[in-house]
């Protein structure tokens, strides 16, 4: 055993004020960076507490606790190196107390809990106190695990329990401090020296498979979905004291036993011998660290091999040895594994969680852990175990599993681990995972059939005699069949002998088969374009001495054309042959994988029961017409030909060039009356195809039977919504032609859903089973080896003696009988229906994932250009071919549809057009007539324009690679999360930013480029570095103005407007909040005060008229706008309205600082009101909501502890957005962007109506937290932003009121200058930008995408001001602008509000826009609100609420079928 | 894994894993190995592979 120096010496306190992130830190904080706005990482805390609770108190004690745990109030960064933690020394944190009903509590609870955090803004950790009742009340502690784990919760208790408590006892609290804070803890481990456990867990985990690949319900997506629930279960007591026993008998813990049990069952699940599963550790192995708040813990990769035959007992000492040395080596930086698997599947097993009640001073309550909804794993099993009991947990992604699905496991988990402690000495393979009853077949039942098909035939001929049978009465055919049968006889064909046919499609084909079958023969069919030597050895391998075909020719015993004097001289009576109904009926042959073809031979009494054990579901009869569309080569052809003959049904044969017509055939099934249609998938697919284009009703048709390949749902769903066969019914049939055609059989209705390749139940006659690579049944929903037994079990193969022993083996469930191994995998769902998941043989992995082609097929065929398509993989590569509908979409836009469905492995590396699909006779794909693309045809492109260089070089030096081409994917290279990271700090370093998550939705280099912004690091101007000589002369002459700089357009143009409607005053802004905390008069003077003193805007005033350009002034000093009354025991309401109104017909006077005003009205001792009047000329949204968040939370803080120092003044400014618009505004490249974009645009969509507005009028809309977390799902699956789902809902509902397709908005752009701690920085850092989209049709999830790419593209030009944009469009006007608003969290404040929590009481903001939206998030919940402001003599309020009620079915649809097309919803 | 070559009343031969019970109705045919072996014995033995019933109606 290795052993690995700890370094003993105890850690020192090293006062640190940055620290690098742990490495599991470091890999936290990259999944938090790949998921942001989840809440994923949250660990909600939650105490419910009776008893009185003294507030101010409860949030001191936090507050204290906060600051004795550096960790809690740090801040995590990036940099060009790698994140970091710094220590936020002036942070508040407060306790924000919620008053609130009994019953609003655990919705409430919820909605904090959910929470995201922002690593780099907030503290990763934020309390709240939700009151209901004086002695009532819960408090919610919410920790980012970044800073927190499960042993860190004691912790926190206990030091909450004792300061509360020693406090409100009026003692001091004892509490020793920290001996080090945990970044003295990352410190240390960084600096130590990893290459030995690195090393370690290289060895350990080389050649380790990329994940466990359990079988999923749902198909995985492209980005991984958070969401997820938990199923609790409790282990019985018998099993866990064996449990124990067992454990304490090997000399293991408890742990190893579970964990065994639980490797066991993945194998059994996944067949894999080599399992990496993860599994947390506490990591807190020192002193030192035990009462440290932080986030210790760590998920080790444990690896097991399984082979299957060992006995429990010896796996379990395996594992136990080796989970021994995993420990030992737990402080790895495991992130810097190269390949290392992901831990897709991990098991826990932890001490007693429940620590009892805690007591705050005389209140008490349980604190638990607040489930999220969320699932880190795809499958987490925890169990708890307090030393008596144990309980279990399993966390899984609802994305992927169905809850029936995980409560099956955790049955199968059960089962097999009793069984397992119970007899250890059992071989894994031989483990019980069901106590039985999910088992049991159904047993086969025989007709017994004891006549032939032909003398069955020769029966309904008699009693149908004049109805048609082919294009010929029965009587007549049954006539020329008798004839020939005589003729074979002359011949010398004898009973027990085989007959070559090698016939066209064409009736007289229907007349041989019934003519050999009536001389006792077996027919043989052939093709008659197969190659002769192909021929010959298909009839020696028969062993058919006579051969049947249409013309005499070399090898032609009979030659019907040359011969048929001769043979109608035959009498025509019935031979009445004494043929045995075990005799062979046909021989057909399939390709086998390993090139030899092996032939068939079927009996009579096979096809025989196939009809028998059908008739009662199809009830064929004499009015029904068949269609013989299949080569008699292929056994689909059988059940078509005698589906119609032993019914007296009529059979009309498709002559072979009217089967692969589309167009011919659709014109057939409708002119002949068809009524029982069988289709092989890809036909069915041309033919749904062609009645899209040219609709048909084909009413006669009352049934349609699916067999010989899978069933893919979009052929399903194009069908329906065709509305082609209003009567027919669908059935989908799995066979096999071992087993006698079909097998199976699925109803499909437009009502049960067919989202996966249903394959339904065997047939009665037949027997369906699925079993384990050691021939064990698999438990429900786990795929394994469909085996048929049953009376449709053919006999052999021709002449393959080894061949048929090793495919037809016994059945042990009937005597004697053979079962036959069909290769294909399957699972049986629950309910019982079996789905078809592939060939075993196939079984495509790429970089280890499983690979269903099907999957891919069915996403690619939902593209609109593309009419059909298959998807195969040929040498470990994955290949696409597409029949596009019109024109070529492109290989690009349709690898794109791919990446944006589907996870990036199950894109194919090659998308090539074709024609046609080309079909082999039998009507399924001919894989073999498919092109090969070819390797090369991806050649070296190189990298255009500078972001692309520069992304290549990137690249090319984070993976080691001489060169980098445009077209080259990031996977395909070998990246990885890790060296995306090291990818995007080396784009930082040459002047781009690369969010991480573009790398891995667009792989390819020319995507990525088009996605990357210029990294805009830099410090602010110089103070009057903006200004013009003369100007710069000017604003000298001004004591006191200490920075100038011209004022940006959007500033101009507010001003604009405002001089314009004096009346209306168009971005005065008036807000009012009732706030639900005690004012202190002479605190919130000093915030007001130092807020002017921290913020050059406050102190800017506008001066239009002495300079060059109109020119903002930024003042050294300006006044306090504070004014504070008191309205206790006044008419309140009146005096707040009346201030209201008194501040909105105040204008500002532009040439005095600060444009601002703000006014405090003591309501009662706990409450004031807050009303804030800005020119908006100095703030936008986002710095409005932050002033008023500082206001407040420097009030709450400076009232409680006046000494807090200041803090100190951001460190970006609003000047340097002013230089960068100015750039922007020069900046060749953009100009030419936008003055393609725009030009000729018309931005007035609203005509005729008022063009001078008078009173501001609004309406709103809520958007509840499910619609809204419905938006962000919709956002990931179309690789969008919720700004882009929000903005193409406010698209469609332009188009819908103004009757437009080419629709014009306004579009609100923040020009903040990214990756700063510069969003501090207050200023109107907004701008105008014109948005179009023409709407002419297509899905939901498209126009998002398109919607979202236009977006992007506008992102690096967004700061050319609206003035200069308006010059390139018909006219300089825009009706409606929309603004997608998502602010600060007013954290530790509590305004009382109606409906969303930045929301003010009393709300005046009017703009110029005819139409003006906002999308406002709610920062404190998922909930949004949709604001529409409009004047009233602009647009009548009629058309407001349109748009609005508009807007939200917009989003109902599109959440709800985002593949929906949107026409319908723009014009119903 | 070794099998077992087993052969049922209609003389229709067939392999079986040694280590499980022989399935009702089937009778050891005498001959083990691995599974190529098993085959290639069949392959020898199995001459005539109309079942047994068939063979001797006709």
């Amino acid at each position: 055993m290795t052993t690995v120096e700890h370094g003993w010496q105890p850690l020192r306190p090293g006062n640190l004020e940055t620290a690098p992130l742990t490495y599991g830190q470091r890999a936290l904080w990259l999944l938090d960076r790949l998921t942001p706005g989840t809440a994923l990482h949250n660990i909600p805390w939650v105490l419910r507490l009776e008893g009185p609770v003294d507030d101010t108190l409860l949030g001191e004690c936090l507050r204290t606790i906060v600051e004795r745990h550096d960790i809690l109030r740090s801040a995590f960064r990036a940099s060009v190196a790698e994140p970091y933690q710094t220590v936020e020394r002036d942070a508040v944190f407060g306790l924000t107390v919620t008053e609130c009903a009994r019953e609003a509590v655990e919705d409430l609870v919820q909605a904090e809990a959910r929470g995201p955090f922002d690593l780099e803004r907030d503290l990763p950790v934020r309390a709240r106190l939700l009151r209901w009742a004086p002695d009532g009340c819960v408090l919610v502690v919410v920790f980012h695990h970044i800073a927190c784990d499960g042993l860190s919760l004691p912790v926190f208790e206990h030091e909450l329990a004792v300061l509360y408590t020693a406090r409100a006892e009026g003692r001091t609290p004892r509490l020793p401090k920290p001996p080090i804070q945990y970044a003295d803890y990352a410190a240390w481990q960084r600096e130590r020296d990893p290459r030995e456990e690195l090393d370690y867990w290289q060895r350990r985990l080389a050649g380790a498979p990329e994940r466990v690949t359990l079988h999923t319900d749902r198909p995985r997506p492209p980005v991984r979905s958070t969401a997820g629930a938990t199923h609790l279960f409790d282990l019985p007591s018998e099993v866990t004291g064996r449990v124990r026993a067992l454990a304490m008998a090997e000399e293991v813990t408890p742990f190893v036993v579970l964990f065994t049990a639980f490797a066991a069952l993945l194998h059994r699940y996944t067949g894999q011998e080599d399992l990496v599963i993860g599994s947390p550790v506490a990591g807190r192995d020192r002193i030192e660290l035990e009462d440290l708040i932080g986030y210790f813990v760590t998920v080790l990769p444990l690896r097991t091999r399984i082979g299957g035959g060992e006995s429990f007992h010896e796996l379990l000492a395996a594992v136990g040895r080796d989970v021994m040395e995993d420990l030992d080596h737990h402080r790895a930086p495991l992130d810097m594994i190269t390949d290392r698997p992901l831990m897709n599947v991990a098991f826990g097993a932890h001490g007693a969680q429940d620590t009892g009640p805690l007591r705050l001073g005389e209140a008490s309550g349980t604190p638990r852990v607040h489930t999220t909804d969320t699932a880190k794993f795809d499958l987490l099993l925890s169990v708890f175990d307090d030393g008596r009991r144990m309980r279990g947990e399993v966390e899984y992604a609802t994305g992927l599993f169905d809850a029936a699905t995980v409560e099956r496991f955790t049955g199968h988990w059960l089962t097999l681990l009793a069984a397992a402690v119970e007899a250890p000495g059992t071989a894994v393979s031989e483990l019980p995972l069901t106590s039985g009853d999910e088992l049991g077949a159904a047993v086969p039942v025989s007709r017994e059939p004891r006549t032939c098909l032909h003398e069955r035939f020769e029966a309904v001929a008699a009693l149908h005699r004049e109805r048609i049978a082919t294009d010929i009465t029965y009587e007549e055919l049954n006539a020329r069949a008798n004839r020939l049968a005589r003729h074979l006889r002359s011949r010398g064909v004898r009973p027990g002998d085989r007959v070559g046919l090698l016939l066209e499609r064409t009736p007289r084909q229907v007349e041989a088969v019934l003519a050999v079958l009536k001389a006792g023969a077996a027919y043989l069919p052939i093709a008659p374009e197969t190659p002769p030597e192909r021929v010959a050895f298909l009839l020696g391998d028969a062993g058919a001495k006579v051969v049947v075909a249409d013309r005499a020719g070399e090898g032609v015993t009979v030659g019907l054309d040359e011969e048929e004097a001769a043979v109608s001289a035959h009498p025509s009576d019935n031979l009445c042959l004494d043929v045995p109904v075990e005799a062979t009926a046909y021989i057909i042959y399939t390709s086998g994988s390993t090139g030899r073809p092996k032939g068939v031979a079927v009996t009579h009494a096979n096809v025989a029961e196939l009809f028998a054990a059908t008739e009662e579901r199809f009830s064929p009869g004499p009015d029904d017409v068949w269609t013989l569309f299949h080569s008699y080569t292929f056994d689909f052809s059988v059940w078509e030909m005698w589906g119609a003959l032993l019914y007296g049904g009529r059979l009309v044969v498709v002559p072979k060039e009217v089967a692969r017509s589309p167009e011919h055939f659709a014109r057939l099934l409708q002119e002949e009356h068809v009524t029982c249609l069988s289709q092989t998938p890809s036909a069915f697919g041309q033919l749904v195809g062609l009645l899209e284009e040219e609709p048909r009703v084909l009413d006669d048709l009352r049934l349609v039977v699916f067999g010989g390949e899978a069933l893919q749902p979009h052929h399903v769903r194009r069908w329906f919504a065709t509305g082609a066969g209003p009567n027919a019914r669908l059935c989908n049939m799995y066979g096999i032609t071992e087993t006698t055609v079909h097998v199976t059989a699925y109803d499909i209705t437009p009502e049960t859903p067919f989202d996966r390749s249903v394959i339904g139940r065997p047939l009665p006659h037949l027997s369906a089973e699925v079993l384990d690579r050691h021939g064990r049944a698999v438990p429900d929903g786990v795929p394994g080896e469909l085996f048929v037994g049953g009376f449709g079990v053919t006999g052999v193969y021709v002449g393959r003696p080894g061949l048929t022993a090793s495919r037809f083996v016994p059945d042990p469930a009937r005597p004697g009988a053979r079962r036959y191994r069909s290769g294909d995998l399957v699972r049986r769902l629950p309910g019982g229906d079996l789905e078809y998941l592939g060939r075993i043989d196939d079984q495509v992995k790429i970089r280890g994932f499983r690979i269903e082609p099907g999957e891919i097929q069915r996403v690619l065929d939902a593209h609109p250009d593309v009419r059909s398509c298959v998807v195969v993989v040929r040498e470990g590569r994955l290949l696409a071919y597409v029949v596009p509908r019109d024109g070529w979409p492109g290989a690009a836009e349709l690898r794109a549809h791919l990446a944006a469905r589907l996870p990036d492995y199950m894109v194919p590396s090659a998308v090539v057009p074709l024609e046609r699909i080309p079909l082999t006779p039998n009507g399924k794909v001919d894989q073999r007539a498919l092109p090969d693309p070819g390797r090369g045809e991806r050649p070296y492109e190189a990298p255009r324009g500078p972001a692309e260089r520069a992304l290549a070089d990137a690249l090319a030096e984070v993976l080691k690679l001489e060169r980098v081409g445009r077209d080259d994917n990031f996977f395909e290279l070998g990246g990885d999360s890790v060296r995306s990271v090291q990818v995007a700090g080396r784009l930082r370093r040459a002047g781009y930013a690369l969010p991480l998550d573009v790398l891995f939705a667009h792989p390819t280099v020319h995507e990525a480029a088009a996605r990357v912004t210029p990294a805009e690091d830099g410090p602010p101007p110089e103070p009057f570095s903006l200004l013009g000589e003369a100007d710069r002369g000017r604003v000298a002459a001004l004591d006191d103005v200490i920075d100038a700089y011209p004022m940006t357009s959007m500033q101009l143009a507010m001003v604009y407007h405002m001089e314009l409607e004096p009346e209306r005053r168009p971005y005065h802004n008036v807000n009012s909040y009732r706030v639900a905390t005690p004012l202190d008069e002479e605190a919130l003077t000093r915030v007001v005060a130092e807020a002017v003193e921290r913020h050059p805007v406050l102190r800017t005033s506008l001066d239009l008229v002495t300079f060059g350009e109109p020119m903002q002034l930024v003042h050294r000093t300006a006044p306090s706008p504070l004014t504070v009354e008191d309205l206790q025991g006044a008419d309140q309401q009146a005096a707040i309205t009346a201030l209201v109104e008194r501040e909105w017909a105040t204008p500002f006077d532009l040439r005095t600082a600060p444009l601002f005003r703000v006014t405090a009205q003591r309501l009662s001792p706990t409450a004031f009101q807050l009303t804030l009047t800005e020119h908006h000329a100095i703030l936008d949204g986002w710095s409005f909501t932050s002033l008023v968040a500082e206001i407040l939370n420097r009030h709450a803080l400076l009232r409680d502890r006046p000494d807090t120092p200041k803090a100190p003044p951001p460190r970006s400014r609003f000047s340097r957005f002013v230089a960068l618009e100015r750039a922007a505004a020069g900046s060749a490249e953009s100009v030419a962007f936008w003055k393609e974009r725009l030009s000729g645009l018309d931005g007035t969509l609203f005509t005729g109506l008022g063009r001078t507005a008078t009173v501001a009028h609004s309406i709103d809309r809520e958007v509840d937290g499910e619609l809204s977390r419905a938006m962000s799902r919709l956002a990931v699956s179309a690789g969008a932003s919720r700004k882009s789902v929000a903005l193409t809902a406010h698209l469609i509902a332009l188009g819908r009121v103004t009757g437009r397709t080419d629709v014009v908005t306004g579009l609100g752009v923040n020009g903040r200058v990214e990756e700063e701690a510069g969003t501090e920085a207050l200023g109107l850092f907004l701008n105008t930008v014109p948005f179009s989209v023409s709407l002419d049709g297509g899905t939901w999830i498209d126009l998002v995408r398109r919607v979202h790419r236009d977006e992007t593209a506008i992102m690096p030009h967004r700061r050319v001001p609206f003035a200069t944009l308006a010059r390139h469009m018909r006219d300089w006007n825009l009706d409606v602008n929309f603004g997608f608003n998502r602010f600060h969290a007013l954290a530790g404040v509590r305004i009382d509000d109606e409906r969303i929590g930045c929301a003010p009481t009393m709300r005046y903001e009017p703009n110029h826009f005819t139409l003006s939206i906002g999308f406002v998030q709610d920062p404190a919940s998922d909930r949004a609100l949709l604001i529409a402001d409009y004047p009233a003599s602009k647009l009548p309020h009629t058309v407001a609420a349109d748009y609005a009620d508009s807007f939200m079915r917009a989003v109902h649809a599109m959440t709800a079928q985002p593949y929906s097309n949107y026409r319908e919803e723009l014009f119903p | 894994m070794t099998y077992v070559v087993v052969v049922n009343d209609e003389d229709q031969y067939s392999i079986w894993p040694e280590e499980r019970a022989l399935p009702a109705g089937w009778a050891d045919a005498g001959h083990r190995g691995s599974e190529d072996e098993c085959l290639a014995h069949i392959e020898r033995v199995w001459t005539d592979m109309r079942p047994r019933s068939l063979r001797e109606r006709i």
